[in-house]
């Protein structure tokens, strides 16, 4: 307690508060830029605070972590384009509403959301962490199958519009997951000796093509900006406003962030893909999600920022990092001589207490930084298409290609670009397909897993967790297809 | 009209972008332009934080820029290959994981051999521990040997074919031991199955006990104990002995790169090796430095492949 409260008052010297807003400010043109995210900005900054006070260090990686983490949100809202893998849910509300017009509206409630589920990440990793931690050490390989088949299973209740269309593409998606190396014999499989398919496809690859270069495709084709004749309107206000009208959907995805954060074989992307899916499937108005509703964009943007703090919890607590992101953040602390581990607390109690309340006033930092910065940003979605189809195309080409460093992987992202373009000119829901895309590798390698383990799949109801989660699964899939039948008897009835 | 127009900008910014991507600079006098170092694991890994900690002395005693690339893939071969095939001019090295590297190499029949490389500087050797969980019954080898006869025994390793996995095989023959194989994404993973309760043992780099009392090292797989943790005991002190792969984070430079810049690198590496900002580093992460420079290195780095290469049929 003594630590919280020196770290309260170290935190808010006015010192590091500039450090603070320099990382943050950095972290959201990082995050914004297609291909660059929180990861690649903390391992930037390591060889440049040498010499620093480690408090100074950590501030920074603080405000680059949460501000990435929210920047990323802008790309995908204003030109469709994921900025990193964990915005790519945004992309189905956000940029709708851009084309309609209501750019500032959805900039506003990305913004609000991404500031409160980051804050309840960091308050959780603040006081707990000793409790979260347990987590690590009840989810094994059973528990983590079971979780992804839930996720799976969401794709009958996202895929509203048609059933089949919806397994298809999700099908598609976990086919295109298996690419790469096997995850069990080491075989390759469908790489058809591309060495560069050995470990299968980066996501980011996929979702920049099927989001950003189709984009651009199609507003090639239409020959108009992004909100076309419509004018711009709305106001930051109305979208910041939205996420306390919605408090209900803000609250259940921070939460749902928090605990898929310190989930092993989860993470921000699989959150805010939740998140999105459990929100369009348990809302009422589900056949606006995919035409521009804000809910859309409040949901997973809540529950990206909430796995900020909570990812960290297994790298403070064990020295093992939840995500990429606080694997080079324990880099940075390592650098700073500050071990991870159990010891951490008491050898490095105020530097870590100001750490934390640092992650929590950058939250607020994103808002402060942001609001100016999207008014100006809301005017790309009026910007000519000439200037901005190329700009467009240029962007996935310097995303994908600064993911692994291979223009191979930029070809690969331009004919995704195409295949986007055609699934969702034919309606597919893409929602599904990046389901199946993402859960799919976690769904077979920790089956196999089991299956080497437990010999059977008696795994599924000895294990508590997993037994839970089976019956989970059982009612994500019968209540979308049950719900219209009662649904409709009470509507006779009345 | 318009729509082939405005299609037509889409292709021509296609080609542009995709032809902005090559392009080389003739060399002249060396170092003129920043050195790439091409990592074959994620930005935060293990070498690439040794590499961004000597950074700053680095960049002074070379006088250019250093640029830190990641390019995973294919257990280390596509970043090897991109060295490899890259101009022999000083401006691209590799940060060379050994066993990993090597393990790949010969179980993807490399058409190349690390051993002709150019080595610059060997930063560590890690030992690999048998590791299992703080609670678990098994407390010494005699247990580990007696717990696989009569349980069902299981193993994580980072994947088949892997160095965790060679280890583990080449361990599993010398105890006579028998366990289910079970593959993760790497090594932290295994950690983690090993905590919780997925898997019996694995076979890991011995630091990961260092920050995490979730786990306990049963005893190192090397001749010599480790400074940083001098209670646990080595294999063969416990009766065996077997090949140990040891791990060795080390920097290599194309085959044709001529002696006089292999010279200025193993120079300059030496002097941030020895810098006081790197030796603090790693005491206090309980990193076992073990610095071999140039060709001293080379024949070092030769004899593990040769000897990786007697297991050939495990892999």
């Amino acid at each position: 307690m003594e630590g919280i409260i020196g770290g309260l008052f170290s935190s808010v010297l006015p010192v590091n508060l500039l450090y603070m807003f320099i990382g943050t400010f950095a972290g959201i043109i990082i995050g914004a830029l297609p291909g660059l995210g929180a990861t690649t900005g903390i391992a930037l900054l390591i060889p440049l605070t040498y010499g620093m006070e480690p408090v100074h260090a950590l501030l920074l990686a603080a405000g680059i972590y949460q501000g990435a983490m929210y920047g990323g949100s802008i790309t995908s809202v204003l030109l469709g384009i994921p900025g990193t893998p964990t915005n790519t849910a945004t992309c189905f509300d956000g940029f709708p509403m851009s084309q309609k017009g209501q750019s500032k509206e959805a900039l506003g409630a990305s913004l609000t959301a991404s500031a409160i589920g980051g804050f309840f990440s960091c308050i959780a990793l603040m006081f707990l962490t000793p409790l979260m931690s347990k987590i690590v050490l009840y989810f094994g390989a059973p528990e983590q199958f079971m979780m992804a088949m839930v996720g799976l299973g969401v794709i009958a209740a996202s895929s509203h519009e048609s059933l089949s269309k919806g397994l298809l593409v999700g099908f598609l998606g976990l086919v295109i997951a298996t690419i790469g190396g096997d995850p069990m014999t080491g075989y390759d499989r469908f790489t058809f000796g591309i060495m560069y398919l050995d470990d299968g496809i980066d996501f980011m690859i996929i979702a920049v093509g099927i989001f950003g270069f189709s984009q651009a495709i199609a507003m090639a084709e239409e020959a108009q900006s992004i909100s076309g004749d419509t004018k711009l309107r709305g106001r930051l206000m109305d979208g910041v406003k939205a996420c306390f009208t919605h408090w209900k959907i803000t609250l259940r995805c921070s939460f749902l962030g928090v605990l898929l954060g310190v989930t092993p074989g989860a993470g921000g992307s699989v959150a805010a893909m939740l998140a999105y899916s459990t929100t369009q499937a348990t809302e009422k108005d589900k056949d606006t999600f995919g035409t521009g509703n804000i809910k859309g964009v409040i949901a997973p943007e809540a529950a990206n920022n909430a796995t900020i703090g909570s990812a960290i919890i297994p790298t403070l607590a064990f020295g093992i990092p939840g995500s990429a992101t606080s694997a080079v953040l324990m880099g940075l602390l390592m650098i700073h001589n500050i071990v991870p581990g159990p010891r951490l607390f008491l050898d490095a109690g105020s530097t870590l207490y100001t750490f934390f309340w640092g992650l929590v006033w950058t939250c607020f930092a994103i808002v402060i930084i942001g609001l100016p910065l999207l008014r100006f940003f809301a005017k790309v979605t009026v910007v000519p298409y000439q200037i901005l189809v190329p700009s467009i195309v240029i962007l996935c080409a310097l995303g994908t290609y600064s993911v692994r460093g291979y223009m191979f992987d930029v070809l690969l992202m331009f004919a995704f670009g195409i295949l986007g373009y055609y699934l969702k000119k034919a309606h597919y829901p893409m929602v599904c397909f990046i389901l199946g895309l993402i859960l799919g590798p976690t769904v077979e390698s920790n089956l196999w897993r089991s299956l080497i383990i437990y010999g059977d799949l008696s795994f599924i109801w000895t294990r508590p967790i997993t037994l839970a989660l089976a019956i989970l699964l059982a009612a994500v899939i019968i209540i979308p297809i049950v719900k219209p039948h009662f649904a409709k008897k009470k509507g006779e009835e009345k | 009209m318009k729509k082939a127009l405005a299609m037509l900008l889409v292709l021509v910014s296609a080609a542009l972008a995709v032809y902005a991507g090559g392009s080389e600079e003739d060399l002249s006098k060396w170092p003129s332009k920043p050195i790439h170092i091409i990592n074959q694991s994620a930005a935060g890994s293990g070498p690439d934080l040794f590499i961004r900690q000597m950074q700053p002395v680095l960049q002074k005693e070379l006088g250019t820029s250093l640029v830190l690339e990641s390019k995973e893939g294919s257990g280390g071969k596509l970043a090897c290959d991109y060295v490899w095939n890259s101009n022999p001019d000083g401006y691209t090295i590799l940060a060379h994981s050994s066993p990993l590297t090597t393990v790949t190499q010969i179980s993807k029949d490399c058409e190349y051999s690390i051993k002709d490389m150019k080595h610059i500087a060997s930063i560590d050797a890690t030992p690999y521990a048998v590791i299992v969980r703080a609670d678990s019954p098994i407390k010494s080898v005699a247990d580990l040997i007696e717990y696989c006869k009569t349980n069902n025994a299981s193993n994580a390793n980072s994947g088949i074919g892997g160095a965790m996995f060679l280890q583990s095989r080449i361990m599993a023959d010398a105890l006579g031991i028998d366990y289910a194989e079970v593959p993760y994404n790497g090594g932290q993973p295994c950690t983690l199955a090993v905590m919780n309760g997925d898997v019996t043992f694995t076979v890991t780099s011995f630091d990961v006990v260092m920050n995490n009392n979730q786990v306990r090292a049963l005893c190192i797989l090397a001749d010599e104990r480790v400074a940083a943790i001098p209670d646990v005991p080595t294999i063969v002190e416990e009766g065996y002995t077997f090949p140990f792969l040891t791990m060795r984070r080390g920097l290599l430079a194309p085959a044709e790169t001529p002696d006089e810049i292999v010279q200025k690198l193993v120079d300059a590496f030496e002097v941030a090796l020895n810098d006081p900002s790197f030796t603090d580093y790693a005491a206090a992460n309980g990193i076992n430095l073990d610095l071999i420079f140039g060709e001293e290195y080379q024949a070092l780095d030769a004899q593990i492949y040769d000897e990786i290469m007697q297991f050939v049929d495990y892999l």
